[in-house]
Order: C-alpha cells, then structure tokens, then sequence
C-alpha cells in the first residue's frame, strides 16, 4: 500500500513539474504570445493565397485547411482510430439480435416522456439535424468540419432515448444494421475522396499524389475550388461531408448499443424474441 | 516576440495555472479512485484540461484579435497581411478538434469495457472485483 501511495503522489509531482518546467522554459514561446510563430504564419498566409497557388488550400478558413489538407495524413489516421474505437464497442457487444416484434402505435405513444416533451424534442431535432449538417457543409467557410457536426449531431439520438425511448428509434429503423451502413459510406466516402486525385491522374496521364487537394509543382490535377461560384475547397468540402456521416452515425450507433436495458440483453443472450414491455 | 509583463498577462498565467491543477486533479482521481466509472471520468476531466491548455497556447495577447478565418473572397496580399495582424493561431485549435471527438469514442469504448465487467462481476469497484476473483478460483 505504501509503495503504491509513493508511485503515485511521484507520478503526479513529477507530470506537474514537467509541464511547469515546459512552460518556464518557455518551449511553446511566450504564453501568451503577441506574434504568430514561424508554422502559424505559413499556414495563415497561405490558405488562401491565389497567388502562390502551388501551396494554397482553397479554403479562407485556415483550421479546416490544415486538418484535411495540410495535415491531411493526420486526421486520416485519427479516423481510423475512431473507426476502430467504434468496431470495438460493437465487437464487445457482440450479440445476435433477434428480429423485435414491432410496437404498435398505442405502445408508440405510451411510451416515454409526456407529450410535451416529446413535441419539443421532435422540433428540436429538426433543429439539431440543420444546425449540424450547416456546421458540417460550410467547414470550408465558417468555423466547423465534418467532426463537428458529426458531434453536434450525436446530440440527437441521445434526446431522442431520453424523450421517448430507444425502441423508437429502432422502429424508425435507426438501428445497429442501418447505422453500421451510414458509417461504413461516410468512411468508403473518405477512402474515395482520398484517392479520387490518383484515378483522376491515371484517366488523363498526369502524376498525382494520395490525398492531393489542389495543384503542386509536380503534379498538375486540382479538385474544382469553386463550384457555381461557390467555394468548395477541393477536397475539403467531400472530406467534411463523409466525416459528418461517420461521426454521427458512429456516435448514434455506440449510444443505440449502451441504452440497451440490462432485462432486454439477458434476453436476447437467451436467444428470446423480444419487445418493449 | 517581445516579453509582456506578468501584471497584465495576469488572466493567462491564471488560467495556465488552473489548468495545469486540474490535470493534477484528475491525475490524482486516475491513480486514487476504486470505481471504474470515477477513473474513466477522472480521465475525460484531464482530457479536457488538456485540451484547453493547448488552446491557450495558441491565444495572442493583443487587441483586436480575431479567429483564424479569412473573411473576403478572393484576397489580396494586404489582406493576407492585416489577417495575419489579428488572427490567432490556427495549429493547435486543429488539433484541439480532431482530439475531442477521437477522445470522445475512446472514452465510450471504455464504458463498453466496463459495462462488460458489471456484467461478469456485478460490481465495478476494482478492490471488490479482486476480492470476486480470489472468491470463484477457490470454488
């Protein structure tokens, strides 16, 4: 027990001093700094410069530019993570579901909260959806991405189980199948885009890179910046889209899982056909 | 990069330092607490001090001060140069973003693990979850 009490409070003294030291000594600069620093500047001036457009990334907004594009490789990584985070809650509640008897309308409505609260989160769904899916479609404009609003839309599914019930959901066909499926293309969405310059390439005989957003010295094929005199980023605003799509249905997918109630799971271990009551 | 002095940077050294207590903290409830579900929230709480440590990094101290977003289309070279007056840096909020979410799935798979041991032990208490285990091997 003693040795125990000591490795700890060594641990906890010891990560305080190493980041008070950090900071004394000054190894992220000034905090907090009157300048950018040296890679701040360059991504900042270079976003969206149309004058050197060997280094642009076709989006005024330098956050999304460096998650997708300058450190595209980065976050394509962190997806897999995500992805594989995601299959491993669904590996850990590997269990055959049963085909469940459907509620009828009056169980529908027996359901859940009051009728007022269930009024209001239907519309503030609606709401959520819109804000979500505008958070997620202007990234390339305005503050936000496709992991933004794949986060703001999880929001939803869990207002909707504490309002009504997960047994709704599932009726509305939001269920592990279907959503494992939305995933799954918001992910193959992402794999395309990141090779789209790569088939582009081979159809025109030109080099091209992986994951290639506009043109490079070497590698002259750029994905359309403006579509209908709209900005789109190249490859930014497709990236944005499937990642919504794999965040959203991700999240709605582990929070169907976890608020299965512990009656229902045992059984359907028992191999039962089950129904809400 | 000129210096400032401490008096007026006062709000950021609290915050800097406040931050840096709360990971701390959390460090203390990763390493001291028994239940699960306290060190998998002690995890996020040091998670999220991480993160707005990293955000403060990338704040500058000067007036008129704006997010790292161009606001006009098509911009010329002094656009370009009176955005990089005012705007902050845009590395660690990139960061910040793309580590909240992964965060946020890891966390869940976490609380997966955990309800999976509820069921097997019938109690997330890691002194009791031992106590369970010595009890079944001497059955």
């Amino acid at each position: 027990m003693k040795a125990k009490t000591a490795i700890s409070l060594v641990v906890i003294i010891g990560s305080l001093l190493a980041i008070s030291y950090g900071i004394a000594a000054q190894a992220t600069g000034i905090i907090p700094q009157t300048d950018l620093r040296s890679l701040a500047r360059f991504y900042s001036q270079n976003t969206e410069n149309l004058n050197n457009k060997y280094l642009w990334a076709a989006s005024p907004e330098a956050v999304t530019a460096i998650v997708w594009d300058y450190r595209g490789f980065d976050t394509l990584f962190e997806t897999s993570v995500f992805f594989l985070a995601i299959i491993a809650c669904v590996a850990a509640f590997e269990v055959e579901m049963p085909t469940r008897v459907k509620s009828s309308k009056i169980e529908q409505r027996n359901q859940g909260l009051s009728i007022i609260v269930k009024v209001v989160t239907k519309i503030a769904g609606l709401i959520i959806i819109c804000v979500s899916a505008s958070i997620a479609l202007h990234g390339q404009l305005t503050p936000g991405g496709g992991f933004q609003g794949g986060a703001a839309l999880a929001v939803l599914p869990i207002l909707f189980i504490m309002a009504m019930s997960r047994f709704v959901l599932e009726d509305k066909n939001v269920s592990r199948n279907s959503m494992l499926v939305l995933r799954s293309l918001g992910l193959l969405g992402i794999g395309t885009t990141v090779i789209l310059p790569l088939i582009i390439g081979l159809v025109t005989h030109n080099p091209a890179y992986i994951m290639q957003n506009q043109i490079k010295p070497d590698a002259a094929i750029s994905l359309p910046s403006t579509i209908f005199d709209r900005m789109m980023g190249g490859s930014l605003w497709m990236l944005n889209l499937s990642e919504y799509l794999a965040v959203g249905a991700g999240f709605t997918l582990t929070f169907i899982l976890l608020s299965l109630p512990e009656s229902v799971f045992k059984k359907i271990l028992e191999g039962e056909k089950y129904s809400t009551h | 990069m000129k210096s400032i002095p401490l008096t007026e940077t006062f709000l950021a050294v609290y915050i800097i330092l406040s931050s840096i207590t709360t990971l701390a903290i959390s460090l203390y409830g990763i390493l001291y607490k028994r239940h699960l579900i306290k060190k998998i929230i002690a995890l996020t709480i040091f998670g999220d001090a991480g993160n707005i440590f990293a955000t403060i990094v990338g704040f500058r101290y000067i007036f008129p001060v704006a997010p790292p977003i161009l606001t006009t289309e098509s911009p010329s070279a002094a656009d370009i140069n009176s955005f990089l007056s005012v705007a902050v840096d845009p590395v660690p909020q990139a960061l910040v973003l793309t580590a909240i979410v992964i965060g946020m799935a890891v966390i869940l798979f976490m609380v997966f693990l955990a309800l999976q041991v509820f069921r097997i032990y019938g109690t997330l208490d890691t002194k009791k979850i031992a106590e369970e285990r010595k009890r079944r091997e001497e059955q």
